[in-house]
Order: C-alpha cells, then structure tokens, then sequence
C-alpha cells in the first residue's frame, strides 16, 4: 500500500464527486439567487411527489392529476368558482335516455403530434379505462358504461348498462384525452413516459423523482401559452418547499400549514391565496366499533360537546369553511342542516339519558399525523374538549398506511378522523362513507342504507336531490359524524404571478401569467 | 485484550478487589473524583434520574394540557421557559416527561439486548457447533443492514408505541452484545483454570456460571456503556421520522418531528428537545468512557 | 486466503438470502399496499381484484417461490406506484447516496485526520482539550438536529443555502455536513489515540533523537503507521455513514436510496422495499467483507476465525 499517496487521492476524490454533483440534472434550476424577473418565461411549482405515470386515465391520485392536467385536455371541466360543468374539448352534452348520453366534441383541435382529435380518441380513451388488461384504478367508477359509439367525427354515444345519473362528473373529474395514435406507436411503457395530448404543454424533460418540465405548445387550441416553460420540483418536506420559495427557487406551492402563513404572508416576494376547497374534513363517530358510540344518544352528546368554533378558530387560524352536515357547502347535492351547535351542559344530560356517566367513559380517537391540516392536533383539541365535560379520550396517531387499514379492517376506535374529497356530488361522499360494505365507512344503520340504496340509481336530478337532502338530514339526526370543516386551500405564490385557485385543486399553468 | 485475560486469569472479579464493600464504594467515588468528565458525567445521569423519577412534580406546567390560545409562545412568556408548540403545551415540562421515555427506552433495551445477546453469546460460544452456525448466520443476517433501517423496518410492521420501539431496538441491538460475549467465550474457554475445571469433571453450568460470566462483566459493561446512547438516538430518530413513540406522549423524537415544520418561525420548538437529547448523550458517554478507563487502561483511547 | 475469501462469499450469500426472506415476511406483515394504491372510493370487489392482480391472493409460500425465483434473476417485480422495474428504480438512485456518502467520508477524513493529529501531537495543552471537546460533541449529537439546525441558520435565517432537494453543488454542502459530524469526531478521536500509541513507540524516539524535524516525524513516521487502523476504522465506518445517509436524506430530501426506501416503507411498495433491502444488504455484506479482510490483514491471529 502506498501510503504516501492515500490522503492526496482522498482529497481528488472529494473533489471529484463534488464536481460530478455539479452536472447532475437540474441545471437550469436557477441557484438560489434569490432572483426576480428574469423568470418572465417560466415557472418552477413545488409539489409533493412525483406523478406515478404520464399516462392519462390510470391512476386515481391528486399529484398526478395535477401535473398531467397541462398535458391533457378533459372533454368537460369545471368552473373554477362553482364547480359547475364547463365545456372543454366538448361543446355540448345531453342524455338521450336513461341509458344514452351523447357529446358533441369541439372541431379542428389537434393533438401536440399533428393527430386529429374526434370521437375514435374519445372511444380509445374509455375504452382504455374499462379494459382491465390496463389495470386503471379508475375501472370501478366506470363499470357501469357498456359501449361507446361513434357517431359521427364530432359525436360520441356512451351506453350505460344501468343508469349513471353522475356521469357527467366523471367526465369532467376523470377522464383526460389521450392520442391513441402515440399510445398504439409506442406502447404504454414507453407512452407513459412520452405523453402526447392536446393540452397547453408538452413534456420537455422528466427526471423521476426530481422534477417534469414542461414546454408551451404554440398550437394550442386556446391560443398560444404566455408562459413558456414550466416545472414541477418534487420537494417532499414542506420545510424545504416553505425554504425553496422563500429563497426564490420556486414561485408557487399548494398546502401550506396555517401557523406558518406568516412566514408566507410577511414575505415582500410572496403572497397567500386561498379557496375553499370541496374536500371535507370529518370526526367519524364509529358505530363499526363496539362500543357507547353505538348508542344515538351518546354520539348525539359527543356533537354538543365538541366546539368546532373553537377548533377552527384556535387550531386551525381561521382557516376553513364550517360544515353542518356531511357535504359542504359548494357540494352540488348541498342542502343546508342545522348543526347541534356547542352545548356542554345538554351533552352531560344527554349521556345521563342514555345511562352513562361522563367521568366513567373511555373512548379511543384514531388520527393520521399530517394528512389533512392539523389532524393530529385536531384530534387532541378534540379531547381535550371532551375531557372538559369529563370523559377520558385516548388519542391513537397512526402513520397513514396503518390508519386506512385499521378503518377498512374495522379495527379503529371509538372515533377516527378522515377527509374525503375531491367531492362534489353527494353520492360519492354518502355512498362511500356511510354504507355498510364501503371499506372506509364508520357508520351503518339499517334505515339509512336503505334510503341510500334508494336514492343511488335516481335519474331525475330533481328527484335525487330531494332524496339524497333526506338522507342528509337523516344523517345528522343520527349524528354518524361531527362534521368538521371544509378545508381551506392555502397556496403560497409569488407576488408577480398571476395565479387564482381553482376549486377543483388544479394548477393549470395557461391560466397562470407574469405581472 | 490480552492484557486483561491474564489479569482475570489470577483475579477472576475484575473490577473492585474482594475486600469490604463499603471501601468498594468509596474507591468507585474516589476514582470518579479524580475525572473531571467522568464525574461531570455521572452528575448529569443523576440530574436525569431526578428529572426522571421526579419529573412530574418538577414540572411547572401539564405536559398534556393544550392551551390553544396560547400557541406557540416564544421562550420566557407567560411563564413558559422554554416557550409553548403548536398546542399550547408548555415546551420544559414536555421535555422533562420527556426524560422518563428516554431513560425507560435507553435502560431497558440496553438492559434486555444485553441480556438476550450475552445468553446467546455464551450458548453460541461454549457449546459451539451447530447451534453456535445458525446462531452467527443470524447475527450476520441482521448485520447486513445498517441498524437505524432494521430498527425502522421492523418497528414498520409493529406499529407504533413505546412497547414496540423498545422491541424493535432489543431486536436490532442483542446481535452486538452476542458477538463480543461469543468472542471473550471463546477465548476464556481455551484457558488453563476453565480446562483444568472440565478435567476435573466440574459440571458444565457451574463452569459458565462461576467462572465465565464473572469475566463477562467488564466487557458487557463496556458494551453497554457504548450502545445507550446509540440506543437513545436511534429511538429519537426512528420517533422524528414519524414511527416510534407518538403524540401526545411526550418523547423528544417525536417533539422533534411536530417541530420541524416551525422552523421559520418558532425555532424553540425543534432547538430544547434536541439540546436534552444532546446532554443526555453527553452524559452518557463521558460517564461512560471514564467508566472504560477505569476498567480497562489499556482500551484507553479507543472510542 | 483465497480459501478464507470463498468461505465468506458463500457466507455473504447465504446472508442476504436470509435478509431477503426475513424482510419478505415483514412487508407481509406490515399491511396492505392494497389500500394505498387504490382511491379511498375503491369498492370491496375491486380491492380484492387488486389484490389478486399482484398475486397476494395466494398462500404465503407459493408467493415466496414465486418471489425467490424471480429474485435470483434480478426481477423484483415492478413498484407498485410507478410500475417501473424495481431494481432499476433503487439502482438509479444509488449514485446520489453515494456521492453524499463519498463526498461525507471525504470530509471527514480530510477534517479528522489533521485535529487527530494535532490532538495527539500537542497532547493535553489547550488545543488537545479543544479537540477532544468537539470530538465528545460531536459523538453525541444526533444527525437529523444537526441537519435541522444547519437548516434553520443557513436556509431559514440567512437563506444562503438552499434547504433541500438534489440538483446543484450548493443543494449538497448542507446534506454533506451533517453526514460527516459523526464521523469526523469518531475518526478524529480514534486518529488521536492512535497517534498517541505510535508517538510512544522506539523509532519515534529515534528519529527525533537523531535530529529528524518534527513535521517529518509526524508525517513521514508516525502517521504512516498509524494508517492501517484508521483505514480499518473508515472501512467499518462507511456501513455506518450508509445508514446515517437514510435520515440526512429524509430530512434534506436528497433523491438517494435511503429516501426511496423511507418513502416506499411509508407506501407499502414491496418490491421496491424488496430491491432495496437486496442492493443495502450486497453493499454492506460487501464492506463488511473488505473491513474483515482489512482487520485480519493486520491482526493474523483472527484468521483462524
């Protein structure tokens, strides 16, 4: 061994592997220069994780979702305000009966290849979900569709084998166009990373677990993108997404906790924007678990005395919508219930009532730990509420994976919290979460699954929304949940960038602009 | 080593020479005196073991009580010390219930890994064979992994909570107690006293017990001394990346983690418990090397 | 020698097959990535379709041959997110965590080495106290602190470095740091001690007597032979800077394969836990493997062994 020559080849070493980092991809990240307006041409958004694939229609996942919404048109979208049904690559749609729906779709759009988009992509595009080879996880929303014809270039028919009154929601919250001409040439594994779609964007470059660029596509059909370039960076840490932003390495991000909104807000370069959105956060009173729950009375008791005034304000800054019920109040299906309000004093007598002493009562609350805004700090808040009138809670904070599968096993406590959502109709919040075989539910009662049976394959909107207020009125007389908030979503943005939230949670960058 | 083989081979109690027990306390006190780290050390075990025993009539406030109006309160407000986290709670009565955990995880692994370790050690050294092959294939098993992700894989699959923190850490650290203890068997059980034993028919148990374990003493004390703190930091950081022990119970590691998202703006929240962690460790481990020097001078140096 | 190499090859593989096996059952164990995978409306009917589409529908063992087969040819499946091959996934995050592993035991050396030295050198005058202090310290403060701290002072308060991510030279200084303060107070104090053996020897006091100039003794003499048990001690220490890197990369969010296993632990993703379990358990069976070899190069008698 040349002893001699070991340190000097350390030292080569180090400054070797240094050097190597230099090149590794990101270079055109611009360092950390706290800089300004030479960005008038691109944008960096911080995001949690990467997209699991590029592919459209394939995997149920917010993250994805919103980063593959630039790629892809829908055929419908919704208004950024209300939620409602807005034409994208379709102009008109209409149900012939109750089985037929028909589309028009919009003409002369072309894919970023030069392929033309009409009904036969439409058809491939659905054609995809329900073929199980693909093993989208979107199938299961979708079994209910039959065939889908083509009618004419411009004209899709979708025959449903039963009644799908909520159709068009999953239009619009689903489905995004694919060029099959580009998934046929090359396969799904190579599509997947080489995405072709009508959208505003093209993918420039995708370093897994780094970062996807995207450049503008000139020949959009909405007209030419203001932004040129924009990129996704993958900062899992919202610790370093907050540092990022504050240093000027990224100009936007989604979520960020309400006690450091401050931080954001007292920042020159940067602003806060926010909107309520239709995700809803909920304590779950378990009547899946054995136990005092069970009892109306009690799980009426436990309504009065939890102050959700006081969670919102105290925990949560401020920073959420109230609900009464289990929707909330941008739910297309909303119809307005009465809370039980905070009413520590008719609690006590009401667990009198149903024979238990407050003092003597033990309940377990399982929560997550930093899934939804503050929901382990929520939990004991909650608590702690209740310790107010005596009763012993113990606080179980679960790592995500345990917790899901602790609520789908039927194993959590006496009350767990959980968000849904995106939501905006009824049926898929009441059908998912108050059923007696859906794998998240915490509520069963006889009465209320048979209303819910009832009301599901309702055609006329009318009728349904009639049916499905019952059932919501039913629903808190039952008191199955204290219902909670309808979260605020908070984005942190730069203070030059045009930038609005959208109800549906998308960051679309054609909508976004430089000041 | 060596050294020390032949010492044991003429005193077989190591440490303290078999005289009144009164004088082998004072000698210890004598000894720890004349170190300034070592006693600095051994102040600051004490100072815990109070904190630990006494912790929860030292604590100005309830480490459990949240108080949401008063959130996140910088140190020295309210009568808050150390200053409040994002419930309110005040951080220096967290952080002294916060030493009971740390000191029940770091005794009671240690405790138990030893235990477990040496027994297997002593099987797997003196009775060799193919008990002693599938005994080390675990042992290597189990050391192909770094320890924080064994720790971690396990505790993945138990779950949280102290119980199985404290299981995953005996599961991840029994293996280096075994294999020091197997090493000093083997080597004690080619001596001339324990072959001399065996010609004369002493039963095997009386052997092990008798003359074996009491030179087992100082390594597995030095072993110990070496992983607690290991023990202690791997808890923290199994805790701070979101498994280990959970809130609300009071553990550093896990203040640690709810902390780290208030770094731009409440630094209190993540600085204190990571400072107990640190002095703990300290303490430990400058107890622990004078606790080496005195027990072996020739291992003086080694870290 | 060739014959002791053998043996602790066949040993090496017996040994990840047993790691493999142990983790495979604990993954089992631990839940169900069904869940994960799959949107929260998912009804029953296609959890189980799920689930029978990645064959944990059949008994365990059957799963486990299925599992071992196609190990030993390299294909652990596909990630259950991304659907990319497993083993690719792990193997292209490897020369992240290695650069930082690398980039951390060069630090450390080039840091350690030269206060070992001087500690040893000036023994028991200020600047040894010095020494020996950081070296205490820095045993006894844990990574993920440190990292939080640098954080705070250089992201945070004076936003001079970027607070994570991977990408450019500045993305590494703060990630590269924190890794190494463990290992620049183990290798600083144990260069110390060693040192101070060495000072003590004959040759030493020789060479000075014959009018060397200190630097060349210490140099030239002194730290020559005290190389092979630090190298020793490095080579048992890169397992240890490998597991550390698992939290430093958590807490800067460097993409490297400690990361990936933490985020797939989270995740369920089995088969990538799998490949990750498989390449952690190659690469430090294989220093365990060099460090041995290393240590019974400088101490014949465990050889035998």
């Amino acid at each position: 061994m040349h002893k001699k020559m070991l340190l000097p080849f350390l030292m080569l070493l180090v400054i070797f592997t240094t050097a190597c980092t230099a090149g590794t991809a990101g270079d055109e990240e611009s360092k950390s220069s706290g800089g300004k307006s030479s960005k008038k041409n691109n944008v960096v958004i911080g995001i949690e994780a990467d997209a699991a694939t590029l592919l459209a229609n394939t995997d149920v996942n917010y993250i994805t979702d919103v980063q593959i919404r630039n790629i892809y048109d829908p055929l419908i979208k919704r208004n950024p305000e209300t939620g409602g049904f807005e034409p994208a690559l379709a102009t008109e749609w209409k149900n012939i009966d109750e089985y037929t729906w028909e589309i028009t779709l919009r003409k002369d759009v072309k894919f970023q290849n030069g392929d033309p988009f009409n009904a036969e992509a439409v058809k491939f595009n659905i054609d995809y979900i329900l073929d199980k080879k693909n093993n989208s996880t979107y199938l299961s929303r979708w079994a209910d569709i039959k065939e889908v014809k083509v009618i004419a270039d411009d004209k899709v028919q979708i025959i449903t084998s039963k009644p799908f009154p909520t159709m068009i929601a999953r239009i619009a919250d689903d489905l995004l166009i694919m060029d099959p001409g580009n998934v046929k040439k090359l396969g799904l594994e190579e599509a997947a990373k080489n995405p072709v779609g009508t959208g505003p964007y093209k993918v420039k470059e995708w370093v897994r677990d780094d970062h996807l660029t995207l450049i503008a596509n000139d020949d959009y059909w909405k007209g030419k993108p203001s932004i040129k370039e924009a990129t996704f960076r993958y900062i899992p840490e919202f610790s370093s997404r907050l540092s990022a932003f504050l240093s000027g390495e990224i100009d936007l991000f989604k979520n960020i906790p309400v006690d450091s909104l401050d931080n954001v807000k007292n920042n020159e370069n940067s602003k806060v924007e926010s909107i309520g959105s239709s995700r809803v956060n909920y304590l779950a009173l378990n009547t899946l678990h054995k136990g005092p729950l069970q009892n109306q009375k009690v799980r009426q008791a436990i309504n009065y005395a939890v102050d959700v005034d006081e969670l919102l304000k105290t925990v949560l800054n401020g920073n959420g919508t109230k609900m009464t019920g289990p929707l909330s109040k941008i739910n297309a299906d909303y119809v307005e219930t009465k809370d039980y309000g905070y009413n520590p004093d008719k609690a006590k007598e009401l667990l009198k009532e149903a024979g238990y002493d407050p003092k003597d009562l033990k309940l377990t609350l399982d929560t997550p730990n930093g899934r939804y805004p503050m929901d382990s700090q929520v939990a004991q808040a909650i608590a702690a509420q209740l310790k107010r009138i005596g009763i012993d809670v113990k606080v179980q904070v679960n790592e995500w994976g345990n917790h899901l599968t602790k609520i789908q096993q039927r194993k959590a406590g006496d009350m767990f919290i959980l968000g849904w959502g995106p939501t905006f109709d009824a049926q898929s919040t009441i059908q998912n979460l108050f059923m007696k075989d859906a794998p998240y539910s915490g509520f069963y009662d006889s009465e209320v699954e048979k209303a819910i049976q009832k009301a599901i394959p309702i055609f006329n909107q009318d009728k349904r929304k009639q049916a499905f207020g019952e059932i919501q009125q039913l629903l808190v007389d039952q008191a199955a949940w204290v219902p909670l908030w309808q979260q605020a979503d908070l984005y942190a943005v730069n203070k030059n960038l045009d930038f609005k939230p959208k109800v549906d949670e998308s960051m679309q960058v054609f909508d976004m602009g430089w000041k | 080593m060596s050294k020390m083989m032949i010492e044991n081979e003429i005193n077989p109690t190591v440490v303290f020479p078999s005289i009144k027990k009164k004088s082998k306390v004072r000698h210890f006190f004598k000894q720890l005196s004349k170190s300034k780290t070592g006693l600095a050390g051994f102040i600051i075990i004490i100072f815990l073991l109070v904190l630990g025993v006494a912790g929860s009539w030292i604590a100005p406030f309830d480490p459990l009580k949240a108080s949401f109006g008063d959130k996140l309160l910088p140190p020295m407000t309210k009568g808050h010390l150390l200053g409040t986290d994002q419930l309110g709670r005040d951080i220096l009565s967290r952080i002294i219930a916060g030493t009971k955990i740390s000191l029940i995880i770091g005794i009671t692994t240690v405790f138990l890994s030893g235990l477990i370790g040496s027994i297997i050690g002593i099987i797997s050294g003196y009775f060799r064979g193919w008990i002693d092959v599938i005994l080390m294939r675990i042992v290597d098993v189990q050391l192909s992994f770094p320890f924080i992700l064994l720790v971690l894989v396990v505790n993945a699959v138990l779950g949280a909570g102290l119980k199985n923190i404290i299981i995953s850490l005996v599961i991840g650290g029994w293996v280096m107690f075994a294999r020091v203890v197997r090493s000093e068997v083997l080597a004690l059980r080619e001596k001339e006293f324990i072959l001399s034993c065996v010609a004369t028919g002493v039963p095997r148990w009386e052997i092990i017990v008798k003359h074996i374990l009491p030179n087992l003493f100082t390594p597995i004390i030095v072993l110990s001394s070496l992983q607690v703190a290991s023990f202690i930091i791997a808890e923290a950081s199994v805790s701070f990346l979101g498994f280990g022990v959970q809130p609300p119970q009071p553990a550093w590691g896990n203040m640690l983690n709810e902390g780290k998202d208030y770094i731009f703006n409440s630094w209190w929240l993540i600085t204190f418990p990571g400072l107990a962690i640190v002095i703990t460790t300290l303490g430990v481990n400058l107890f622990g090397d004078w606790l080496r020097d005195e027990l072996d001078p020739e291992m003086k140096g080694e870290s | 020698m060739v014959e002791f190499i053998i043996k602790r090859t066949i040993q090496m593989i017996v040994v990840i097959f047993l790691a493999l096996t142990a983790v495979f059952f604990l993954l089992r164990l631990s839940g169900d990535p069904a869940t994960l995978f799959l949107p929260p409306d998912a009804p029953k009917d296609q959890i189980a379709q799920y689930r029978e589409m990645l064959g944990f529908d059949r008994p365990l063992y059957v799963q486990y041959g299925d599992f071992l087969l196609k190990a030993i040819q390299g294909d652990f499946g596909e990630s259950l997110r991304s659907h990319e091959d497993a083993l690719s996934v792990v193997l292209g995050r490897v020369p992240a965590t290695f650069q930082l592993a690398f980039a951390a035991l060069g630090l450390s050396i080039l840091i350690a080495i030269p206060i070992g030295i001087l500690s040893a050198y000036k023994r028991n005058t200020f600047y040894d106290r010095i020494g020996v202090g950081l070296t205490v310290l820095g045993q006894a403060i844990p990574s993920f602190w440190l990292g939080l701290l640098l954080i705070f002072f250089f992201a945070a308060v004076f936003h001079l470095l970027p607070s994570g991510g991977g990408g450019t030279i500045y993305h590494m200084i703060l990630p590269t740091i924190t890794l190494a303060a463990y290992s620049v107070a183990r290798f600083a104090r144990f260069t110390r001690s060693t040192m101070l053996d060495v000072l003590k020897k004959d040759y030493i006091r020789t060479a000075k007597a014959s009018g060397v100039p200190m630097m060349r003794v210490l140099f030239k003499y002194a730290l020559k032979n005290s190389l092979i048990p630090i190298i020793t001690l490095v080579a048992l220490d890169l397992g240890v800077l490998l597991g550390g890197a698992v939290i430093t990369e958590v807490v800067f969010s460097w993409p490297g394969v400690g990361r990936l296993l933490m985020q797939s632990l989270l995740n369920r993703d089995f088969p990538i836990v799998l490949a990750g379990v498989f390449f952690i358990a190659v690469v430090y069976s294989i220093i365990n493997f060099i460090a041995d070899i290393a240590y019974a190069y400088v101490n014949p008698q465990i050889r035998v062994k």
